[in-house]
Order: C-alpha cells, then structure tokens, then sequence
C-alpha cells in the first residue's frame, strides 16, 4: 500500500515536470494555428499563418538544410581523419593531440557572437565571400567540429580498434586501406552519433549566425527571430510549427540509422 | 593447403641485440638475441611483463627495437620493415575478427588487400576452412561464432596469405580450460603440419611444454632459459625456472661425502656434473615431485630421509602427499600408484640421484 502510494506520487511529480516542459511547445504550436492568439481558440483555427510563413520564408528553411548537409559533409571530411590523426598520433598518448583536442571545444565554451565578431574582423573585408551563405558555414564549422570529433575519437581510442588495425595490418593492409576498410566500418556508431549532433546544431544555431548573415543569407532561426520581432505572434508561432515538422523527422531518421549501426557493428 | 606448400617458405629468423625501452624510459626489454630455426615451434614463456609479448611485437614489426637492434627474417634485414612489409600471420589473445565482415571475408581480407581475384579467394576461404574444421560457415557473422570458432577463423586468416611466419600471442588465453586444451591439440597437429617457423607467446607453461619444440623462459625482459621442454623440465639454468616450470622442492642440507645430509636421513649428490658444492658446506637439493618415492617407514633405510605425512590430498589420477623432514619447506610427493598412508604417520622417502634437478651450493644471500 505504502509503495503503490508512492508510485503515484512520483507518477504525478513525473507527469506535473513533463507538464511544465512541453505545454509551453504546445501552447506555440497551438498558437501557429489559431486565428487570433489573443482571443483564443474560440476565435477559430486555421493554416492561413503556416502558408504566411512558407511562403515568406520558405528560402531560410531551404537554406538551412543545405548548410546544415554542407557542415555535416565538412566536419565528416575533416572531423573523421582528425580524430583518427588525434587517436593514432605517438601511440595515442601525445600530449599535443590532448592539446588540439581541447582546444577544438574552445569554440562551444566561447559564445557565438564573440565567434563571429572575430570572423567578421578577419575575413569581412572579402566581399563576396562575407555575403555568401559559405561565411555561415565557416562559422557553423568551427562550432560543430568537436561534437564530430568527439565520439569519434572516443571509439577510434578503443583498444579493441586499434587490434582490429593491427590484424589488418598483419595481413598487409596499408594506412589507407585500413582507415577505409577497417576503422570507418568499425566506427560507423561514433560517426552517425556525430553526424546526429552536427546537423541538429547547425539546422538550430542562431549566436553565430545572427551575427554573420545578411537580409540575403538568413538561416531559419534568424528568420524565426526576425518573425516574432517584426510580425503578429501567430506567424512565429507557425514558423515553430515548420520547424518542428522538418526538425523532427530528420531526427528520428538520423537515431534510427544510428541504432541500425550499433546492432550491426559491436564493438 | 599441402604441408609442403609452407615447408618451402620456412625462414629463420634472428634477433641481434633487441633492446625495448618505452617512452617513460622503462626497459621493457634488455638486449637480447634469438635465433629461431626454419620450421620450429618457439614459445616464449614468462609472467605477465617479463617481456615476451613485447619481443613478439618486435618480430612481427608492431613494436621496433631500439637503436642498433636488428631482426632478420632468414638473411633478410627486416629491422625497419612495418608489419604489413613483412609477411607474417598472427592471431591475437582476443582474436581480433573484424566484426564489419562474414567469417569468409575475414579469412579473404589478405587476399583481397594483395589483389587475388575473387575466384580464387573463395576458392582458398573454403581450403582454410576446411583445415580448421569450419567447412560450410563461410557466410556466417563473426559475433554468431564461439570463442573456439572464433579462434579458428582468426589462425585460418593469419595463414590465408602463407606467410613466412606465424605469430600466436597467447591464442588460447580466452577459451574456457576444456576447450583450450581441444584447440591446442588441434593447433599442435596444424603447426606440424604445416612445417611453418610459429612464435607462440603464453604465461601457461603447460601449453609451453606440448607446443614448443624450443622453450625461451623469460623473467624482467630477459632471457633465463631456452630449451626443449625437457630441458627447461629437469634441467632448468636458474631458480627462477626451476621455480617457474611446474612444482619444484627444495630442501637444504649440508654435503657430506657423496651425500646431502639432512636431519632425518640423507639425499644423494647428483652426479651429472653441474654440482659446485663444497665439503661441508651447505647446499640445496631440488628435485620434482613425481620424483619422490614414498615408502612406508618398516621398510625405510641408510638412504632415505624419514619424516612425518602432515596431508594427504587425492587428485584422482595421481595423490598429492606433504612430508615434514625436519627443514624449512614441507616436501611434496606425487604417486600415481594406488598407496594410501594417513596424514600424522610416520614415513620415509626416497630421491634417486638422476632424479635430482640440480644442486647449488647455498650463498649467503639466501642464507642471510
């Protein structure tokens, strides 16, 4: 009796935490249907906002997505090969790659305006370059990197890895056939659970990009501050809505592939 | 895979002053030089950190010896060759299967890396697996297979590429204690076979005394010994061997005439050449279990020791008997045949000169 008591004052302490988090979400995305906010549901539901927005923005949420894929392809191209460097450098216990290691996570400690103040001081004198959405992505590079690096490097130090590439190097394979045939495989967790970060990131960094966009390269979370700044309640709100339907899916995909890995390749 | 197809390749190879140190500055590894024959078995025996994985290391190319140290795979300097240059085979304690690829690839990752067109990859992946017992698992994943299969998958892709020689570094460790002695049998037989120069690296001397035709026992990154099996048996170089290779007695006595004299009675002095006793002095007598008679007290004379049985322990095939004899250490006796006394009796023993390991005159280390 005692315990079943407690079950459900927990159950309910549980729900009341659950509560307090997600109807803000609802309460926004109720918001992105409703005719009038300010009146209530009663004032009747509609899309109107939602069209509103898609097409006023459509070109963020477009934009968006494609540096997001751009920053994954960058830090997967540089990120892989820099931690398995960082893992395989000196036997793996080189103080200078602990060095490099850290200081790759200096930009996440760093806030993002400083970030892109000092990109801006460097390299803002390039024109063409400063209004391209590439500046964006420079910026959503050096702040996604490490969360790349990171689990990466973490299953590239496992020992049982590095057995695998000395098997495989027993048996004649190079440095490049090993890092192709036998490490990427065998790290297919570490690289999916970065790539999951990278994209989820950048698809929602907004320090860095506020500060390096222009009204031609705005990404769409600068798009959703410039809504609810400039525009009825109910608009950004919608623009939350899109961002939650394209958000969502890319994640679920991104942890089902993943898990698809993990029951694949045990490491 | 014909014997002969291996016999051909078998390569010497040659250590010449093998020094290991590490980048903390520990010396792994004192100079040392080896020479392993084409064809031979060689085991390197030792406890953990004696040094014998890293010498492995160092033969297979993982590891390279320190300035003015030089490997030779039959007259061929391989000093600075890394491990994928030097065609060697080795199957690893944990195996080492690459979990991303079926049995089949794994046995064909050799092959496919030196371009061997896939028809006669299949081809030699069914010929290997049909030498380890495997026939038909080709297809199968790596993490479906036991530790035995496991185990056999890993030897089959170390001799896919026929290397020049074979490494074992401790292959038999994570299988359960029936098994390991099934695969060792089995491997014992293949390594014959094959005629192919192995380096089998082990802490388990029993795995020691069936695999090797040569025994190296290693202590501190050194080498103690090297031997055949029987040698390294009853003949070990040091204390540390004879400590190390099985169970050893030890029991001191002062030397009188061509006799060891001891409180309860007298052993006899070894007459093989290796003593350096003094007249007078004391010595120790070592000797193996299995090597002591026991007798029953009525029938004791002039040349046993008497003592008093203080345990008894039945093993099955062989009893164990603990005899007090008036020294430091109990002796053990070992007997296959089928006597029983019980633990308080009176008993004697008795050692038969050839039946003594060696003997040493005490030094006044030991004595202090």
């Amino acid at each position: 009796m005692q315990n079943r008591f407690r079950f459900y004052v927990q159950l309910a302490f549980t729900l009341l935490v659950c509560a307090f988090l997600v109807v803000p979400v609802l309460l926004s995305m109720l918001a992105g249907v409703t005719e009038n906010f300010f009146v209530g549901i009663s004032s009747g539901l509609t899309l109107r906002w939602v069209g509103q927005v898609w097409e006023m923005y459509q070109p963020t949420i477009w934009r968006s997505l494609v540096i997001a894929l751009a920053c994954l392809v960058v830090t997967l191209v540089a990120g892989v090969p820099l931690a398995y460097m960082l893992a395989r450098y000196r036997g793996g216990n080189s103080r200078l790659a602990r060095l490099i290691e850290e200081l790759l996570m200096m930009p996440v400690a760093v806030p993002g305006l400083a970030t892109a103040l000092a990109l801006i001081m460097a390299y803002g004198t390039w024109r063409d370059f400063r209004a391209s959405i590439f500046f964006i992505l420079v910026g959503h590079v050096i702040f996604t990197l490490p969360f790349m690096v990171r689990p990466v490097l973490a299953v590239m130090q496992s020992s049982q890895l590095a057995q695998l590439e000395e098997a495989a190097a027993s048996l004649g394979a190079g440095r490049m056939q090993r890092f192709f045939g036998i490490v990427i495989p065998n790290a297919a967790s570490g690289i999916l659970a970065g790539a999951l970060m990278v994209v989820t990131l950048s698809v929602g960094e907004f320090n860095i990009t506020w500060m390096l966009h222009t009204p031609l390269t705005q990404t769409l979370p600068v798009g959703l501050a410039d809504a609810y700044a400039s525009m009825r309640l109910e608009v950004g709100s919608a623009y939350t809505l899109i961002f939650f339907f394209m958000i969502i899916p890319l994640l679920i995909g991104m942890q089902w592939a993943t898990q698809a890995s993990r029951k694949k390749v045990r490491l | 895979m014909k014997s002969n197809e291996f016999n051909q390749q078998a390569v010497s190879i040659r250590l010449a002053q093998c020094a290991k140190s590490f980048a903390n500055g520990t010396r792994a590894l004192q100079p040392l030089d080896l020479e392993i024959h084409p064809g031979e078995t060689l085991v390197l025996l030792g406890p953990s950190g004696c040094g014998k994985t890293t010498t492995l290391r160092m033969i297979a190319g993982l590891e390279f010896p320190d300035q003015g140290g030089r490997v030779f795979f039959g007259d061929e300097d391989v000093t600075a060759l890394p491990i994928e240059k030097r065609g060697v085979g080795m199957v690893f304690q944990n195996y080492a299967l690459f979990p991303n690829m079926s049995v089949g690839e794994n046995i064909a990752y050799g092959m496919k890396i030196r371009g061997i067109p896939a028809g006669e990859r299949i081809e030699r992946v069914e010929r290997l697996l049909e030498m380890v017992h495997l026939q038909g698992l080709s297809q199968r994943r790596v993490d479906q297979l036991s530790g035995g299969q496991k185990q056999r998958v890993a030897l089959a892709r170390a001799l896919a590429m026929e290397p020049r020689v074979l490494l074992l570094d401790e292959p038999l460790t994570a299988l359960d204690a029936k098994l390991r002695e099934a695969v060792r049998s089995d491997l014992n037989k293949l390594l014959r076979s094959l005629g192919i120069t192995a380096i089998y690296v082990t802490h388990d001397q029993g795995e020691a005394m069936a695999l090797g035709d040569r025994i190296v026992v290693m202590e501190r990154g050194k080498i103690s010994q090297i031997g055949t099996p029987q040698e390294i048996y009853y003949h070990p170089a040091n204390d540390f061997v004879a400590d190390f290779i099985g169970a050893m007695n030890r029991v001191e006595g002062i030397v009188a005439g061509n006799r060891l004299q001891l409180p309860t009675g007298s052993l006899p002095l070894a007459d093989n050449g290796r003593n350096e006793v003094v007249q007078g002095q004391p010595a120790w007598a070592l000797f193996r279990p299995e090597d002591v008679q026991v007798i029953d007290i009525t029938e004791a004379d002039a040349h046993c020791v008497r003592g008093r049985l203080i345990n008894t322990f039945f093993l099955g095939d062989r009893t164990r008997f603990e005899i007090e004899i008036g020294v430091e250490r109990p002796v053990i006796a070992e007997t296959s045949k089928r006597g029983w006394w019980e633990a308080g009796q009176q008993i004697a023993i008795r050692v038969l000169p050839e039946a003594l390991v060696k003997m040493a005159p005490r030094t006044d280390k030991e004595a202090a």
